[in-house]
């Protein structure tokens, strides 16, 4: 159908009569600017066989996130296509990073929003594209004609045509590259609560997840790794090892000794029976304790000035006013996704082959090439379903993993990491302090703001390899501290620990932290002064209006709802982006606590409100909400990894223990505002509000205060 | 209920702790809490001596025999993976933490990661492959689809065959009852939808569905 090097669809129709429809965003991206190196490398999204039915196939990672689902709603929505048809979901095999934007990565809730521009423009497209063959065969003007459930439809005569006669025609076309959108009003898919994609599969033991995969030549790999950060190894013997049965080859890879087996049980077996001498490193002196110590250093001895207006120190430093200052920490944070890390490679002499449960597929695929030194297109690597991903699931580094033991024992090998190598080898939510000194002055307003935090190097590990060792790279430690509010006097900096820890996102980024102690200062600040702590937020906020929005809505909510008797009720705010960009998101959340029987402190209900523009799915971005309460209740509760002499001591979930079915909120209650603004995926974002919410909740019925996290008397 | 590390677990909890530190205690442990699901020692467990002292153990998993004469010592689990194909069931930690391979064994719902294959001679396995009859869905897979349960799904397997077993000792499962005895790990969280497709899975199961 697309004759011109800048249409933005592109069509076949094969041998069988399957039409394949690919966004063509290179040939885009090419024309628009010449100095990127992208190839006009087209995409394809959705298949439709000759009976009309169809085929999603899903650009980003499904690891219950539910982004699939929403996209294929989109895209369906916009084209007027049956959703009863839709009868399979695939994964992307695309190997070619200028296929599509961001790389196919699946990170920072992204998904929505890049898909509200493409797969709604090519649904659009393609919606107009059918009319017009629909037109051409009755000769007849498009213009009068409608679609509905993947028909085009006369309405003068009644005549129609169903999608999938129409698949020849379409390739002669010409489609429009700016096409006419459905309103809101016309929507069938969109904001409806349709069930995931993959539910069927999920419950019938079907889906196949990476450490799923199996063919009969596959062995599996474990890699006994360096417990000490940044150690290596400086000899090993396997003779014991070689004589468990089961265990074909021992030999070293970058990260320690693998072993590579008939199975997983001969593996570990195996894996057992080594016997490693390790060059421990300069870490292996270190423990959480001394870290945090340098991480106190850091805090007067700061690398950054994010930000300096007006002037703090002046300000804070006048007696006029509250003033108040906290000091908050924040522990190590494991992500310990359900699936642990894994990773099938078979590497021959001319060819790659991966099955991965990334989230990163592009990266992954580039990092490869680097690591075996081959071009890309000798690799081939698909992507599988992923049992949870977090941010884990972002770096390359068990891929290459499995890679590298394949590559050196000459089998396909299937990697799997135990669940004590996945937590003592993760890529934590980095350890962070933080000292923020706020005011509010005679006239209630927040006059002057220091904060100060510290965290480990991100950079070196950032999950975007162009990112590494690069300011960039930074930011997902420290994200999220410049707060939304007015504050005329303002000074943030920031300071880092270069140390081989591996740090990386989790569920968000460094807002996690950051958000948690701006909010609860607030709370504080705001008490204090005797200042109701919404009124504070909604003045503070009055310029922008999305997020005073829901700072009003929540305080209508707060007034319906009195605090019961017993209980402590806190509140926080949280966003990201500014006003005029896509990426944009505010949310308010309210939490109940009360205190058990046995002194433990339950959180009774929580709140949320939040607007994340226009809804796709609300039940799926509200099961977004519930999980993020059960996942931000685990870590408060119980999310500290701890290291001494440069280990992790936590292993399992005995030690490192993740919320319970009874271990949630007892209610919850959700408010999307679905205003209409660009959408905005939830999956992470919910994590900066959550805890903050409780913190303060816990402070105000307890009188006590909340510095972090963990607080071990949640239940 | 007992405070381990400042977190209170559950009797099943408490049961794994010990498990995992007197692993020989194993069925003893489970016997007599609340929701521990006994292993009655296999009646007339034949283990034969084959030359070399390697056991032949035979079994079946979804009504298909299965011999196997590997290290006694291999979980069921791996042998069900690795050995039988069947990857629904899941390996989430190994010590009987999780619940992710949760499978029925003689019509017991156990945490086949820590059960070792020496005790699985003539025993009977179900995995979640075997909950659909024919094209029937089981009602739990069935509520389960209804309130749109999984997430990621790695632990649904594990979920479901534990809510089977659980909804035949409680058929009228209070919240509580749900808070105390169904201890397997959803680390996406997706608790809220299971909870209610638990409650529709009891109505299910009272109106006598497969
Ligand atoms: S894998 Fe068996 S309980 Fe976790
Ligand atoms: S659905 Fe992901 S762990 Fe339960």
């Amino acid at each position: 159908m697309m004759q011109s090097r800048r249409s933005f669809l592109k069509s076949t129709v094969t041998a069988s009569g399957t039409l394949l429809v690919y966004f063509n965003l290179g040939a885009l991206a090419q024309e628009q600017d010449v100095t990127t190196e992208v190839k006009a490398n087209p995409m394809p999204f959705i298949e439709m066989d000759n009976n009309g039915n169809i085929t999603f196939i899903s650009s980003r990672t499904d690891m219950g996130q539910g982004s699939p689902t929403s996209l294929a709603q989109i895209l369906l929505d916009e084209m007027d296509a049956d959703w009863d048809k839709l009868v399979h979901v695939r994964e992307t095999e695309e190997t070619e990073r200028s296929a599509y934007e961001e790389g196919l990565s699946t990170i920072g809730a992204i998904s929505t929003i890049i898909g509200w521009f493409n797969h709604r423009k090519a649904g659009a497209c393609l919606r107009g594209g059918f009319k017009l063959a629909a037109a051409s065969i009755w000769q007849v003007d498009e213009k009068g004609l409608i679609t509905e459930k993947s028909k085009v439809i006369n309405p003068t005569n009644g005549e129609y045509l169903e999608y999938h006669q129409l698949y020849q025609k379409l390739s002669d076309l010409y489609l429009a590259d700016v096409p006419e959108f459905k309103t809101r009003e016309q929507a069938t898919l969109v904001g409806k609560p349709l069930r995931q994609l993959r539910t069927r599969e999920r419950v019938t033991g079907n889906a196949t997840y990476g450490i799923d995969v199996s063919f009969p030549e596959l062995k599996i790999g474990m890699i006994e790794r360096c417990p000490t950060f940044g150690g290596s190894v400086k000899s090993f013997d396997g003779s014991k090892a070689r004589e468990i049965p089961g265990v074909i080859d021992i030999f070293q890879v970058s990260n320690g000794v693998a072993i590579v087996a008939e199975g997983f049980w001969a593996a570990k077996k195996g894996r057992e029976a080594l016997e490693i001498e390790w060059d421990h490193g300069p870490l292996s002196i270190v423990s959480s304790e001394e870290i945090e110590k340098q991480l106190e250093d850091k805090l007067v001895n700061p690398d950054q000035i994010e930000k300096n207006e007006g002037d703090a120190a002046n300000e804070l430093a006048k007696s006029s006013g509250v003033k108040l200052s906290g000091d908050f920490n924040f522990p190590f944070v494991a992500h310990a996704t359900m699936e642990p890390m894994n990773a099938t490679a078979w590497v021959t002499r001319d060819r790659c082959e991966i099955w991965a449960p990334t989230q990163c597929k592009l990266d992954a695929h580039d990092q490869v090439a680097k690591f075996l030194g081959r071009n890309r297109n000798e690799i081939v690597l698909h992507r599988t379903l992923c049992g949870g991903g977090f941010g884990r699931r972002a770096q390359e580094d068990f891929v290459i993993e499995a890679v590298e033991a394949s590559h050196k024992s000459g089998y396909p090998v299937k990697l799997i990491w135990t669940r004590e190598d996945d937590m003592r080898h993760d890529y934590y939510r980095s350890i962070s302090k933080l000292q923020i000194t706020g005011k509010i002055n005679d006239e209630g307003e927040l006059s002057a703001w220091d904060s100060k935090l510290s965290f480990i190097d991100t950079s070196p590990y950032h999950f975007s390899p162009q990112d590494r060792n690069t300011k960039d790279g930074l930011f997902v430690g420290h994200a999220g501290i410049v707060p939304a509010y007015k504050i005329p006097n303002i000074n943030l900096s920031y300071g880092y620990l270069d140390l081989p820890i591996t740090v990386g996102i989790l569920r968000g980024i460094s807002h996690g932290y950051t958000n948690f102690a701006i909010e609860v200062m607030i709370d504080r600040l705001a008490k204090k002064a005797n200042i109701d702590t919404l009124e504070l937020r909604a003045n503070l906020l009055n310029e922008n209006e999305r997020a005073s929005t829901v700072i009003d809505t929540l305080k209508k909510v707060d007034q319906e709802n009195p605090v019961l008797n017993g209980m402590g009720r806190g509140y926080a705010f949280a966003y990201e982006g500014e006003p005029g960009s896509v990426y944009q998101y505010y949310s308010a959340h309210m939490a109940d606590v009360r205190h058990l029987d046995d002194g433990s402190l339950k959180v009774h209900k929580i709140w949320i409100v939040a607007d994340h523009g226009r809804v796709i799915n609300p039940a799926s971005f509200k099961r977004q909400i519930h999980s993020s309460i059960y996942f931000a209740l685990s870590m408060m509760r119980s999310g500290e990894i701890t290291m001494t002499n440069g280990q992790m001591e936590q292993s399992n979930f005995d030690n490192y223990p993740v919320s319970f079915i009874g271990e949630g909120a007892e209610h919850v209650e959700i408010k999307l505002l679905d205003n209409g603004a660009h959408p905005m995926g939830c999956g992470e974002k919910m994590q900066a509000g959550i805890q903050p919410a409780i913190a303060n909740a816990i402070e105000n019925l307890t009188g006590e205060e909340v510095n972090g996290i963990p607080v071990k008397r949640l239940a | 209920m007992f405070q381990y590390n400042g977190y209170w677990a559950t009797a099943l909890f408490e049961t794994h702790l010990i498990l995992t530190v007197i692993t020989s205690a194993f069925w003893e442990a489970l016997l007599g809490t609340a929701h521990g699901h006994p292993l009655k020692k296999p009646e007339g467990a034949h283990y034969q001596n084959q030359k070399g002292g390697v056991r032949m153990i035979n079994l079946s998993i979804n009504g298909k025999s299965y011999s196997y004469n590997g290290d006694e010592d291999m979980p069921l689990l791996w042998f069900i993976r690795e050995n039988a194909k069947l990857t629904g069931t899941k390996y989430g930690c190994g010590i009987a933490q999780c619940g992710a391979c949760t499978v029925h064994l003689n019509g017991e719902a156990v945490r086949s990661c820590v059960v070792p294959m020496v005790d699985v001679a003539d025993a009977n396995v179900e995995t979640i492959e075997n909950l659909i009859k024919g094209e029937t869905l089981h009602f739990v897979q069935r509520a389960w689809i209804e309130q749109d349960v999984p997430q990621c799904g790695y632990c649904q397997s594990g979920q479901i065959m534990a809510v089977v077993k659980f909804l035949e000792q409680f058929p009228n499962p209070t919240d509580k009852d749900i808070d105390n005895h169904h201890t397997n790990i959803c680390r996406c969280g997706s608790y809220i939808e299971m909870r209610k497709a638990i409650h529709l899975a009891a109505t299910f199961q009272k109106e006598g569905g497969q």
